[in-house]
């Protein structure tokens, strides 16, 4: 296609009517203080209306606008919690205007101006879909990590922790599951750039048998490349009601990430180190509180096994942490000015395992030019290094925490910790480089005229070096992995927004746009066994080395219109529509097309609303997003391979010529309130989803000889729920205060349809470790129930309720199906603050791998401890036949090895964690010359409850390629730790 | 000017984000798209790749897991377990003697895929290359010969056969889902494609070693299929016979694995390769005490191992606790290849004509035939006996015995049992399994056997993703 693009002719012929620039000009400066208190507002944004000129306002409230065109301008002053307040001055030639302004409260935001979801910039009040917001200015104590800031946040977001590895990172949901085949993580703009999320890939030979295992078995987190200390504020936006614009990869939900950006005036220096530990918590039996890893009692410990391995030693460790991080930022207001923010950051981690390490260091410039008072340019670039080294863990017959866990009955045959401490002989390390940079060009040719255009680039280098050297316990030989992995993301995108008028009460915005996201990513992996000798080998000293290689890129394209209709500014309608293609649609299939619409009505706005009723805004929303199949599903393809030396073809994937996104579509109704004097806050939002033509993989034949399963669309399921936060201040006096929050989420998933295909009806399959049949929750946890697990009687294990055409039990869901958060902020005298969050997930079920795989190994494990000391009576402690009656049906099933079925290892994984405690002690008495300096100690998941059904582990330790799945399933790998520290923060 | 300027700025902006825009065609390396492979040069290729699938499903580290050798000889007491039940190692229902369908989805894949992929490949040939070609095309010989044992291989391990129906088309090799039937009917067809094979390897005139070698392994393949479907009275032994006779005592048609790569390794060893797994051991097996006796090198295992690793990898359940590691030795490396048929072989299915016929001699002196070469290799550390026969039960027991030493671990196994079982063919089988409860002695008698105390398949059941996906599968 080759055609003149739509938008050029648009912008050209909209570029003609643009104004010159004047010459003449002058500045303005006042102080933003707050009407009830005349307080300072610190961090107001202050613009002059239809021009990019604006600067913040420093710590004492004061702004400082200059190189202002002269004449009548309109000044706008917005500020987080206030609302909008607009003033019009006089800009005299080479004067000083001088001015003051004050803001009135507003808890709902609706003059905040959001970009995600929303053509160009729209204001909160706009806007027909719930938009959770992170404000970083008032997260009390933002962790050093993205996924803990993330998680409890807002209701729909889900933020699972995957294991307790150094640099693992979690699975993002927002409202549930949104397609069983495809990826369910969000994709993440960073300052309008589009950047990786989907994990890294995991340190591990490229074999997918076992020998894929070799390693430590979770994903890293691109999302956690970028440092929240350098983040101003984050929008997420959860389905395609509004994730429509974003087109065909956005169904599963959008974040986008907006990272500081300089305030005018003298620089701002600002400091803060970070000192702690991380300490695992107790997740076995009373018996084995860390199932071997250490000892029931602190009393017994031995000192570390990896130091000294004896009888009582500790493989695990308290791991001290620590981080220090400093930024800058300042500039000059007006039409040539400039504003900057520069940081950087260091961290190195220690994981509670004996090898576990994580050594961060990124750094950040946001530089912001008004080349004239209507063209602004933003450049954003930073860089993060992180190298990490791990614990061989999972299930993984080399790893430490498998063969500890399994004690004599180990791959080992040995619980010695001598014999033990050998596995750790190996190396596993990965280094990621990140630069995300990329620049916004704004330009407003027309006070109702603007233009933004982006162009963005994402390179992530990852290596892998997975060594298990010569000499090398279970493998004398010794293996060498070594993986070179690059990412890379280049987006371009551009939007047109033109307001106008349509009537005295009517104001409209139309919207224009396109986007185009390239993705590649280029794997090279070299595989060596056989090394002559001790040293530090690389691959090409071994008798053996293969090499692989996987390179595949995505072009996703397409563009959209969009219209709002404003009414009395208080009615507001849009509708929209995106066209788009994509490279791994089939050839046959066309541009596919997303349509919008939504409304919102501030309903307190209207003359009949008491005034000290508060605010409300009543909202809805229809839209559809898609997600894309995967790059080589349209194809019908053979697969290399070789054969004693000879190149051959084997069949690979059947291919579908007609294969095209999944579509979701979604809608949502709801509202947003703050009552009693802002006092109460209410946010409610019940949501609809239905994803149409689901990309279901299709079981082939096996006696029709391809082997793959294929894409195809041909299902449909559908996410329902609602989502409601209640914030309120109970006590607010002078000196003290006290806010409570809570939240409720609920999702329910539901497989409507499987379709058919060419050969007939698709059958209810299994895939990604769940199962989909019509009826039940997509990616259900289907296996075998025993209705008896606690009598002394053989299992009962027939299905009577929830069974699937094939005679399982279907137990329920895999994600969470319920999600309660809770908050507390208490303010004491003297600025000091104690802030908790604490967050139950429930309803879900989860497998567990690892036990199911230790007990059919007759591993001796703690769950059967009972039926041990029953029946294991024979001779050397071998099952006695006869005393099998007197187990349990559960235990009759798990405890005798050859009964075993992971079939009936589901358990409930409803948990409840204090995700955070927050001390703040404000201490800038105690700093000389600082503008600001506080303390803070804080606990994250410190406290659990595990419903006890889920006899060992933690829900959040899954472990290998969570991060996208669907299911959960419990391996062998440690439970994220309770993390503790103690942060200081000054600014200068 | 300023206009000028700035539209220039938008145009070219625009431009640049049009041509991003609109084109999303890519076209991305590492998958070969199907059309391509009607390229002459592709063809070696395509034959390349029918051979390694059928390595695949006899049982090499890769995916689909297939691992029909390993499986059949634990069911069949060829080996026991020493361990794991999850990678590498043999699953309870395995161990048990009584695979589940589930069980076997990867293994009726993956044998199925072989079957495919030589099958295809004629169809292939047969719609591209030139009519005066594809009759005398060694690649056409080779993707016969790779069908006949792919079939061979379904028949004598799974209970029944799907084979699916071929729908005329132009373009690709299409097939509508088939229904289940008899087992034997992989043989008939396995028959056939070996009876195609030898009837173009000789069309091409060709005499070098390689064809010759073809022509005697389709000989060779046509020549066990053949004793199958006699048992099954679906053909007759002399039409066995007929072919045995024109292969070589000292023959041998293999199926390549290689060290060149862990996904090609050959699995059964690699199971008990110590890295990290030693999942299956002679203990307790027939050919352990065999072994000990006459040191008949065909049933060797590793006497020493268990000096250096004294248990497998895991506590076994039915064993009550570890068990003494002493892994298989006829494959001691990651390249060792896997027999497809042998001269060996052949003199057997001569001795089991002569059975069938009531001739005695015949079968005793080629069974000896073998033992005596054996014994002629002065590096055995004891005498192997030669069988003397006296009945025609005793013929059959030795005669049973002697294909359970020739093709042990060849994943044969269990097929041979299978026959002689449904057919009531006479003579008892020395399989089961001699634990010892205390020590390492083994009992004089099994106590465990393919009937007792449970009655252990002789067949594995066609995989439950074929009855999940083939509409005509109950």
């Amino acid at each position: 296609m080759t055609h003149l693009p739509w938008y050029v002719a648009v912008t050209l012929s909209l570029a003609v009517i643009a104004r010159p620039l004047g010459a003449q000009t002058g500045s303005v400066e006042g102080t933003v203080t707050a009407t009830a208190t005349n307080e300072p507002v610190v961090g107001a944004e202050v613009t002059i209306a239809g021009t990019n000129i604006g600067v913040r306002t420093g710590p004492d409230g004061r702004f400082t606008l200059g190189n202002v065109a002269a004449g009548l301008r309109e000044l706008r002053i917005l500020a987080i919690g206030y609302r909008l307040a607009t003033l019009r001055v006089t800009i005299t030639a080479d004067q000083v205007t001088r001015t003051n302004v004050q803001l009135t409260p507003s808890v709902l935001q609706l003059d905040a101006v959001v970009v995600t979801g929303t053509a160009g910039l729209a204001r909160v009040r706009e806007v027909g879909n719930s938009i959770a917001l992170v404000n970083l200015s008032q997260v009390k104590d933002p962790p050093a990590n993205m996924d803990p800031l993330l998680q409890a946040r807002a209701p729909g977001l889900s933020v699972m922790q995957t294991s307790g590895m150094a640099g693992e990172g979690a699975q993002i949901r927002l409202r549930g599951a949104v397609s069983v085949s495809q990826s369910n993580q969000p994709i993440v703009y960073v300052d309008g750039i589009r950047v990786r999320s989907e994990g890294y890939r995991r340190n591990r030979p490229p074999f997918d048998d076992s020998n894929g295992f070799r390693g430590a078995n979770y994903q890293a987190s691109p999302l956690n490349d970028i440092n929240p200390a350098d983040i101003e504020r984050i929008e997420v936006i959860k389905g395609s009601a509004a994730s429509t614009l974003y087109g065909t990869e956005a169904a599963a939900g959008v974040i986008q990430i907006f990272t500081k950006r300089g305030a005018g005036g003298a620089p701002r220096w600002s400091f803060e180190t970070g000192q702690g530990f991380a300490q695992l918590r107790p997740f076995g039996t009373d018996s084995v509180p860390y199932l071997n890893l250490r000892p029931a009692s602190p009393g017994d410990s031995g000192g570390q096994c990896h130091v000294t391995p004896i009888a009582g030693c500790s493989w695990i460790r308290n791991a001290y942490r620590q981080r220090y991080t400093g930024s800058v930022s300042g500039g000059v207001s007006g039409a040539a000015g400039f504003r900057y923010f520069l940081s950087g950051t260091s961290e190195d981690n220690d994981g509670v395992l004996p090898l576990d390490n994580e050594k961060k260091f990124s750094t950040r410039g946001n530089f912001t030019f008004n080349l004239f008072d209507n063209v602004r340019v933003d450049w954003n670039t930073s860089y993060a290094n992180t190298d990490l080294s791990n614990t061989p863990a999972g299930n993984n017959a080399h790893g430490l925490v498998l063969n500890v866990y399994r004690q004599e009955r180990n791959y080992r045959n040995s619980g010695d910790p001598r014999v033990i401490d050998s596995l750790l002989n190996q190396s596993i390390t990965s280094g990621i480089k990140r630069l995300i940079t990329g620049g916004t060009v704004t330009y407003t040719p027309l006070p109702l005229f603007s233009n933004r255009f982006t162009v963005g680039y994402d390179l992530a280098q990852q290596e892998n070096r997975n060594l298990r050297p010569f000499g090398f316990v279970a493998a004398p030989q010794g293996i060498l992995n070594e993986e070179q992995i690059r990412y890379s993301i280049l987006t371009a995108d551009y939007v047109g927004n033109l307001d106008y008028r349509l009537a005295s009460d009517l104001a409209s915005t139309f919207s224009f746009g396109g986007q185009s996201i390239t993705s590649e990513e280029v794997r090279t992996t070299a595989y060596g066994e056989g090394f002559p000798g001790p040293g530090l080998p690389v691959v090409s000293n071994a008798a053996l080395f293969v090499a692989r290689e996987a390179r595949q890129r995505v072009v996703n394209a397409g563009f959209f219109f969009q219209n709002t209709f404003k009414l009395r500014d208080r009615y507001f309608l849009t509708g929209g529509v995106r066209f788009d293609g994509n490279s791994a649609f089939g050839r046959a299939l066309g541009l596919q097309a997303y349509p919008k619409v939504s409304g919102s009505y501030v309903i307190s706005d209207e003359p009949f609303w008491p005034a000290n009723l508060g605010e409300v805004k009543l909202r809805g929303a229809l839209g559809w997003s898609g997600r894309a199949p995967g790059a080589f599903d349209a194809v019908r393809s053979w697969t290399a391979v070789t054969s004693s030396g000879q190149s051959g073809f084997e069949p690979g994937s059947v291919g579908d010529t007609l294969i095209g996104p999944e579509r979701t579509r979604e809608a949502e109704l709801g509202f947003d309130a703050a009552l009693f004097r802002n006092r109460l806050t209410l946010e409610a939002t019940w949501y609809h989803r239905l994803t149409s033509d689901a990309l279901y993989s299709v079981r082939q034949i096996p006696s029709v000889g391809w082997p793959v399963s294929q894409l195809a669309n041909v299902g449909s399921m559908s996410n329902t729920g609602v989502e409601l936060s209640v914030n309120g201040t109970l006590v607010n006096q002078p000196d003290w205060g006290l806010d409570l929050g809570g939240s409720v989420y609920t999702n329910h998933s539901l497989v409507r349809d499987l379709g058919r295909t060419a050969l007939g009806p698709t059958v209810p399959f299994a895939a990604g470790g769940g199962w989909v049949e019509p009826g039940f929750p997509a990616m259900a946890a289907r296996g075998v129930i025993i209705n008896n697990p606690n009598d002394i009687a053989a299992p009962d294990t027939v299905c009577r309720s929830s069974c699937t055409a094939d005679g399982f039990h279907i137990f329920g869901p895999q994600q969470p199906t319920l999600i309660l958060g809770q908050q507390l902020t208490l303010r004491l005298p003297k600025g000091i603050t104690v802030s908790a969050r604490a967050e139950y997930q429930g309803g879900a079920w989860i497998q567990d791998g690892a036990s199911f795989n230790a007990l059919s190994r007759s591993v001796r494990w703690p769950t059967c401890s009972r039926a041990y000391a029953v029946a294991y009576t024979g001779v050397n402690g071998a099952l006695d036949p006869t005393k099998i009656s007197l187990l349990t049906a559960r235990e009759r099933k798990e405890c005798i090895p050859t009964n075993t079925n992971a079939d009936t290892f589901w358990f409930p994984q409803d948990f409840w964690k204090l995700r955070d405690v927050t001390l703040t002690i404000p201490v800038g008495w105690a700093v000389r010359r600082a503008s600001s300096a506080t303390l803070s100690i804080t606990a994250q998941n410190y406290l659990k409850w595990i419903n006890r059904e889920l006899r060992l582990f933690d829900p959040e330790m899954v472990g290998r390629d969570a991060l996208g799945s669907q299911n959960r399933d419990i391996a062998e790998h440690i439970p994220p730790p309770a993390v503790v520290t103690v942060n200081l923060r000054v600014t200068f | 000017m300023r206009i000028h300027h700035d539209s220039t700025i938008l145009l070219v902006a625009g431009a640049l984000l049009g041509a991003l825009a609109c084109d999303t065609s890519i076209t991305n390396p590492g998958l070969t798209p199907d059309e391509d492979l009607d390229n002459p040069a592709a063809w070696p290729a395509i034959v390349v790749g029918a051979r390694r699938a059928l390595s695949d499903a006899i049982g090499s580290s890769t995916g689909p897991v297939s691992q029909l050798l390993y499986w059949g000889a634990a069911v069949t007491y060829e080996i026991n377990p020493a361990g794991s039940t999850g990678s590498y190692g043999i699953p309870t229902d395995v161990q048990a003697g009584l695979p589940t369908d589930a069980t076997m989805n990867g293994d009726w894949t993956q044998s199925n895929v072989a079957r495919y992929s030589a099958e295809a490949a004629v169809a292939r040939f047969r719609r591209v290359m030139p009519d005066t070609l594809f009759p005398k095309s060694p690649l056409v010989g080779q993707a016969y010969l790779y069908a006949g044992f792919a079939n061979r291989l379904l028949g004598e391990n799974f209970c029944q056969s799907v084979i699916p129906v071929v729908i005329p088309d132009n373009v690709h090799y299409v097939l509508a889902p088939g229904s289940l039937g008899s087992h034997t009917l992989y043989f008939l067809r396995a028959d056939t494609a070996f009876s195609n094979a030898i009837a173009v390897f000789t069309a091409t005139g060709n005499t070098d070693a390689q064809t010759t070698s073809f022509i005697l392994a389709a000989h060779a393949g046509r020549a066990s299929v053949r004793t199958d479907l006699a048992t099954y009275g679906l053909a007759t032994w002399a039409d066995a016979v007929a072919e045995a006779v024109l292969v070589p005592s000292t023959y041998k048609f293999e199926v390549p694995y290689s060290s060149a790569s862990p996904d090609q390794y050959n699995y059964l060893y690699w199971a008990r390769a110590d890295q990290s797994f030693r999942a299956h051991t002679q203990w307790g097996t027939f050919y352990e005490g065999y072994y000990r006796t006459t040191r008949d090198p065909r049933v060797r295992w590793d006497t020493t191992a268990g000096t250096m690793k004294p248990f497998g990898d895991a506590a076994v359940a039915k064993f009550g606790g570890r068990v003494p590691f002493w892994p298989e030795a006829k494959y001691t490396s990651t390249s060792d290849p896997v027999r497809l048929s042998s001269g060996w072989e052949m003199r057997l299915i001569e001795a089991e004509a002569a059975l069938v016929a009531g001739d005695l001699a015949k079968a005793q002196s080629n069974i000896n035939a073998r033992r005596r070469a054996l014994r002629a290799d002065t590096t055995l550390a004891k005498t192997l006996d030669t069988v003397v026969v006296a009945t025609l039960v005793d013929g059959w027991a030795a005669l049973k015995r002697e294909r359970a030493l020739e093709l042990w671990l060849e994943g044969r196994r269990l097929g041979d049992l299978r026959r002689w079982i449904e057919n009531n063919v006479p003579g008892g089988s020395d399989d089961g399994t001699y634990r010892a409860s205390t020590t390492d002695i083994l009992h004089t008698t099994p106590l465990e056997t393919m009937t007792t105390p449970v009655a252990r398949a002789l067949c594995f059941p066609v995989g439950r993703n074929e009855r999940e996906t083939n509409p005509n599968v109950p």
